[in-house]
């Protein structure tokens, strides 16, 4: 049944979400302020919401951050500590875009082999070259640019306010996909996307918090046969006993979903890393 | 062309603490009753898209909201009077007060400042002048002037003697 999947409501969410940038910029324009903002930072009837790499940026460029930036970023870390990197499966466009790209045929092309690093590592380089920069070289928050849901975001303001697509907005994001159709891989949200990783760091910092728990014993699949791992848009493994999926899972349930007329074996608990 | 010289919104910090500050959210923009804010790239198209207010266009009528609205400071919370985006220069060689063989009265400027008095005053009871000391830099009385004698100078651009300048 439709209903019983979590990806019907994830899908339901993110496409609630994708609708709501578009539609919030025209009520703005017609004078309605109780939502405003963009995914660098929101007003959600007087509530900040913020995205944290940006409050770090401010502050890496200012040594100073205000209270609502502060507040707000303090938000979408407490989710992200409680629930894990939920943002990127559950909310952000360009996750959704990217899924629906990788639902793809593959075709992986010999040009683009499999990069011989930790995905994490990469992105972590990208925030850290990135934060260096404002220290270094120019105090703007550069990594902003980097921000697909705040390109996607950024041109439905535009849009609304004055009636013309953002270059930018539509160069860079189908510069990505192409290469993600291509590549038939979700290159940014794995390699690339700086806005996830203190999110992921976050998700990391309670021993116990939500997360895709794997029970070995109550698993009923074959060694040839792995559906959650087939399932998993991240490439990421569910089955794994020690670190769990790892710092990437976005809990976007997936796995769990294909899990549940097999044994069960995956679902989701608040648990340590790695128990059963 | 040349982009002409444009005026950050009102409580604007220095040119550079402005740009360490502003994440591009649109906020100011967004909640501009006069639609007066254009979120523009700095920088070829990639750059972040940060507020200008183009005067000769749509001015700013210092109502305050963007700056209420902004989450990092990038725009202060200030006082109108406070606003800090520039200062007006009257070219008196153009402007019809006065030249006295014009018989003409216009006083828009005057009439138009949302700081009338105050920032733009009647020079002996007749003659609009500028107190620059006391101007925001909104850019109403650039955009009113029938011949264009009124011209703001954004305060990035200004020197930094008179506490506007924060170049």
């Amino acid at each position: 049944m439709i209903f019983r999947s979590l990806r019907f409501w994830r899908r339901l969410l993110q496409c609630g979400v994708a609708g709501a940038f578009i539609l919030i910029p025209f009520l703005n324009r017609e004078g309605i302020h109780v939502l405003s903002g963009n995914f660098f930072a929101f007003n959600f009837a007087g509530m900040p919401l913020s995205d944290p790499l940006a409050a770090v940026q401010v502050f890496a460029g200012t040594f100073s951050v205000t209270p609502s930036l502060l507040v707000g970023a303090g938000f979408a870390l407490a989710a992200a500590l409680l629930l894990g990197p939920v943002f990127c499966a559950w909310i952000c466009p360009y996750g959704l875009l990217s899924e629906i790209i990788h639902k793809r045929p593959a075709r992986r092309p010999a040009f683009l082999p499999v990069l011989p690093f930790q995905p994490f590592t990469v992105k972590t380089a990208v925030v850290g070259a990135g934060i260096a920069a404002v220290l270094l070289v120019a105090p703007v928050p550069l990594l902003n640019q980097l921000s697909m849901p705040g390109w996607y975001s950024r041109a439905m303001q535009h849009l609304a306010l004055y009636g013309e697509l953002l270059p930018g907005a539509v160069l860079l994001p189908a510069a990505v996909c192409s290469l993600e159709t291509l590549s038939a891989r979700r290159l940014w949200c794995i390699y690339l996307c700086p806005q996830s990783v203190l999110l992921a760091l976050a998700g990391a910092l309670l021993p116990r918090r939500l997360r895709v728990c794997f029970r070995r014993s109550t698993c009923t699949c074959r060694a040839d046969d792995r559906p959650c791992l087939a399932a998993c848009s991240l490439k990421l493994n569910p089955r794994s006993d020690g670190a769990g999926p790892g710092l990437q899972c976005t809990n976007c349930g997936d796995c769990v979903d294909v899990c549940r007329d097999k044994g069960r074996a995956l679902n989701f608990a608040v648990k340590k890393a790695g128990k059963g | 062309m040349p982009i002409p010289p444009f005026l950050r919104p009102p409580g604007v910090l220095s040119e550079k603490d402005f740009k360490a500050r502003c994440i591009s959210c649109g906020c100011c923009a967004q909640v501009c009753n006069y639609a007066c804010i254009e979120l523009t790239p700095d920088y070829f198209i990639f750059g972040g898209e940060t507020p200008k207010i183009f005067q000769r266009r749509s001015p700013c009528f210092l109502c305050m909201k963007c700056a209420a609205a902004c989450p990092t400071d990038a725009l202060r919370n200030v006082a109108a009077e406070d606003a800090g985006m520039g200062t007006a220069f009257l070219d008196r060689r153009h402007c019809v007060d006065y030249q006295t063989q014009s018989g003409i009265m216009c006083w828009t400027c005057y009439e138009r400042c949302p700081l009338k008095g105050t920032a733009i005053y009647l020079h002996g009871g007749y003659v609009p002048a500028v107190r620059p000391e006391k101007c925001a830099g909104c850019g109403v009385c650039e955009y009113v002037c029938p011949v264009g004698a009124v011209k703001v100078t954004p305060a990035r651009l200004l020197p930094a003697k008179n506490g506007k300048g924060r170049r």
